[in-house]
């Protein structure tokens, strides 16, 4: 995937909305891809996090959710140090960004409203 | 057990208020009829006893509460809450006697012996209540709702509070004379009327005048307190055969009247002095922030007594000493270390200090830390140290290095010594490193800050702390070198002290450079960067007013010189505001009739600037001092709910310049005149040469997409003068 999708993709999502666009590219350059087949897993319970997964293409089954393009996942472990709570997997052959906990941090602390928007997404 | 019982601030007020009252009404009973008062009620209750009680139990509680500033003491030294608590008490009286008074009347005019035979069934004076109190809820009801919030931002508080009793003195005046039913209803008004739409209404408005801390209690107490109280005692006068209740009623609204007159006159004086109470006291000693508990806290050593050694306040210091002599050696290590980069590294008692300690100290850490300190202050003798010059104890080793090299020592150990710096610079040992830069910084020649500047590439902190330990003697020359180095420095703290260095040397050429760099940096770091643009001084505030009106300037750098010129010269700022703002707000419109003329990226694009822009002149709207929470207003303008959003143009408009919000107000509310919009070559001509690197990448890429002539060329042109990102993307599009 080329910078601008990426960039564009990260602006749909609510956690960079607001963002200013030439901050949300800086973002998307810490952004890495990842393709998954249809029924590979992405992680499993009690597995390691760290990082977390905008979807560009395909669907994901999570935690017994169906996500699709733009959505995002795999960013509560983030924060809490704890293993993975529950099963990520490709229903469809799928292409993910991939971001990681100190990329997340670098841009929270570059653009605080990126956690606000965290926030707001998680506790509704 | 019965001051257990009551020592909570509330009991105490209720005891007190009580205690007042009891002897009140006792006096009353015992002055009216002794005889009364001595042979049927005194065997009854215990009168003395009662007293004796009151007046033991609420001194000892106001003993114990006096130091700590109860609601009491609060009360009686606040005049403007004594007063409005006397306003409550005659508000209730006056209550009570009207009431009195109006019943009095109605009950002679519609006394059964003046109703016609026959009528007697009907009820009248039930049905003619039923439809006063109709007339007077409907009042009630328009009053409140359309027009006491408007009385009250036209004229102010001072304007309703002589309401009440001058109607009432006005009614009474009358009612002296004749008992006629107009004077009745009057009474009967504003006994159901203006007591409740306008006196509560006031009253919650007045509650901003009391103690904020006792608010709440003081709230509660009058509310529930003077309600009973007034009526008991207008209960007990009115039953007093001798007094006439028209006259009392007359008094009653004479004192009401002077009251409000006081509450008006103390009002404003009552809210300054609160809001005064609850400000951030600047002033405040820092020692008074932080609580010798604190100090125990081992995780809290370390921050507190950085932030105590750079309080700049002798007394804190002082007060630090005593309190640290108490602590382990790793805090007293810790304690020099912060001293070290304090106004105070060099006081007399604190030299004293670290002598002493080092006479008495057994711990290894807080010896070295001793040694290098009085070291860098040249006062240990070059002896007593030479040894040291090959240890393997790093601060023993630069304490000696920096004690041969500043006292009296011989040319052979001097030179050793300098060779000694050498060796630590030459090091792959990052620790020797930062040894040999922090020796280096105590001679600020030029040399060494070349050397450090040299090391910034490898200990990027050390060398930054260096190099502005060095830069008040620095003259401009090295200002090029230092500015071009903020962008290939990743550490935070090393940004920092480069842009507190470049402050120091304050070169106005520089200030360009540090605005470009600002763009990928911190929130904190750009902070500095505003200190680093403010310490230009007023001299340069023509140039940072050309540079926050250059937009070839990408906004985030533009908003730190906005924040500097808020710092340096905000009237200036205020004054020009307005010209700052006009082709702001122009480029706004520009991206939004853009963005409605477009589809695709190229519209997502012209969106996110359009508000980026609207962001940027908040934020300069805020700084000039024009709105508050911009962050707030900036996420609410964006916001789908157009609830949301109206109320965030209602707190634009209330606060802005009316002739700057009449600029805005189009941009805000999206409603643009149609305007033609550019040719599509002609608009990414433009997003081209925009400040903002978005816009570049989606104007080549739609050079690209439509195939227009030499773009391959002009991307590669582009390349030459653009960052790491913009060629990461530029090496995708060519590809």
């Amino acid at each position: 995937m080329k910078l601008i999708e990426k960039a564009f993709l990260l602006k749909r999502t609510p956690l960079f909305a607001g963002l200013d666009l030439d901050l949300v590219f800086a973002a998307a350059d810490k952004l890495g891809t990842a393709d998954y087949k249809a029924g590979q897993t992405i992680f499993e319970i009690g597995d390691e996090a760290s990082r977390m997964y905008f979807i560009a293409d395909g669907q994901i089954k999570a935690s017994d959710n169906l996500l699709e393009s733009p959505s995002f996942f795999g960013d509560e472990a983030l924060f809490n140090e704890r293993p993975r709570a529950y099963r990520a997997e490709a229903l469809t052959h799928s292409t993910l960004l991939t971001l990681s906990k100190t990329n997340l941090m670098t841009i929270i602390s570059e653009a605080p409203s990126v956690a606000i928007g965290l926030l707001q997404v998680r506790m509704p | 057990m019965v001051i257990n019982h009551i020592k909570n601030d509330f009991d105490v007020i209720f005891m007190q208020l009580f205690y007042k009252l009891f002897k009140l009404i006792w006096t009353a009973i015992a002055v009216h009829d002794r005889q009364i008062a001595e042979r049927r009620v005194a065997p009854v209750i215990d009168v003395r006893g009662i007293f004796g009680f009151i007046k033991r139990t609420t001194a000892l509680v106001h003993m114990e509460e006096e130091s700590q500033s109860s609601p009491l003491r609060t009360i009686v030294e606040s005049r403007f809450t004594l007063i409005l608590m006397l306003s409550n008490l005659l508000i209730y009286l006056l209550m009570a006697t009207t009431e009195y008074n109006y019943y009095n009347t109605f009950d002679r005019l519609f006394d059964p012996g003046t109703v016609p035979i026959g009528d007697e069934g009907d009820a009248t004076l039930t049905q003619f209540l039923g439809k006063a109190l109709t007339g007077v809820s409907i009042t009630n009801l328009v009053f409140g709702l359309f027009f006491y919030s408007r009385l009250l931002r036209r004229f102010g508080i001072g304007f309703l509070l002589p309401i009440t009793p001058l109607i009432l003195i006005f009614a009474y005046s009358f009612w002296q004379r004749e008992d006629a039913l107009w004077i009745a209803l009057i009474g009967y008004f504003v006994v159901e009327g203006t007591t409740y739409v306008i006196d509560d209404a006031n009253f919650t408005h007045l509650l901003n005048g009391v103690p904020s801390r006792h608010k709440p209690k003081i709230r509660v107490a009058i509310e529930s307190f003077f309600e009973p109280i007034g009526t008991l005692i207008a209960a007990l006068l009115l039953s007093r055969h001798w007094i006439n209740p028209k006259i009392l009623g007359l008094l009653l609204s004479l004192a009401l009247l002077m009251v409000a007159i006081a509450l008006r006159r103390h009002y404003l004086k009552a809210i300054w002095a609160n809001l005064a109470e609850n400000a951030v006291h600047f002033k405040r000693r820092v020692g008074e922030w932080f609580q010798v508990q604190d100090l125990k806290e081992a995780k809290n050593i370390p921050f507190a007594l950085e932030c105590l050694a750079h309080a700049e306040d002798r007394p804190t210091l002082l007060w630090l000493m005593r309190e640290v002599e108490f602590l382990p050696a790793e805090a007293k290590a810790q304690f020099i270390r912060s001293l070290e980069s304090s106004p105070f590294s060099s006081d007399p008692l604190v030299i004293e200090l670290a002598l002493k300690w080092l006479m008495q100290a057994e711990t290894p850490l807080l010896i070295e830390t001793l040694y290098l300190f009085l070291a860098k202050k040249g006062l240990l003798h070059p002896d007593k140290l030479s040894d040291e010059l090959n240890s393997d104890n790093l601060k023993l080793k630069g304490a000696a290095i920096l004690t041969l090299l500043t006292t009296e020592a011989s040319w052979s150990h001097k030179a050793l010594a300098t060779e000694k710096i050498g060796e630590l610079l030459e090091s792959h040992d990052l620790k020797q490193i930062e040894m040999g830069l922090e020796i280096l910084a105590h001679d600020p020649s030029l040399q060494n800050f070349d050397i450090a500047l040299s090391y910034l590439t490898r200990a990027e902190a050390a060398a930054a702390k260096a190099l502005y330990k060095m830069a008040t003697k620095m003259r401009p020359q090295r200002a090029p070198r230092l500015a071009s180095h903020l962008l290939s420095i990743h550490e935070t703290e090393a940004r920092e002290y480069l842009l507190k260095t470049l402050a120091l040397i304050a070169d106005p050429k520089q200030a360009e450079t540090i605005l470009r760099a600002t763009v990928h940096f911190r929130q904190s770091e750009r902070r500095f960067a505003e200190d680093a643009i403010a310490a230009l001084g007023l001299k340069n505030v023509p140039l940072l007013f050309s540079l926050l009106k250059n937009t070839d300037l990408p906004d985030r750098a533009r908003l730190t010189v906005g924040k500097a010129l808020g710092k340096i010269a905000l009237f200036q700022l205020r004054d020009q505001l307005e010209t700052v703002l006009k082709p702001e707000i122009e480029r706004a419109i520009f991206y939004l009739q853009h963005t409605q003329a477009t589809s695709g990226l190229l519209s997502d694009t012209l969106k996110a600037d359009y508000e980026s822009v609207l962001d940027f002149i908040i934020q300069l709207l805020a700084v000039a001092g024009e709105i508050e929470d911009p962050e707030l207003l900036s996420r609410s303008l964006k916001s789908p709910f157009p609830k949301v959003k109206s109320h965030a143009i209602e707190a634009i408009e209330r606060s802005t310049d009316p002739k700057i919000f009449r600029e805005l107000q189009p941009l805000l509310e999206e409603t643009l005149p149609p305007k033609p919009p550019l040719e599509l070559p002609e608009l990414l001509a433009r997003l081209k040469h925009s400040s903002s690197l978005a816009d570049k990448i989606v104007a080549y890429t739609y050079m690209k997409k439509l195939n227009l002539p030499a773009w391959q060329n002009e991307l590669k042109e582009a390349m030459t003068k653009s960052n790491e990102l913009f060629k990461h993307f530029a090496y995708e599009l060519l590809e």
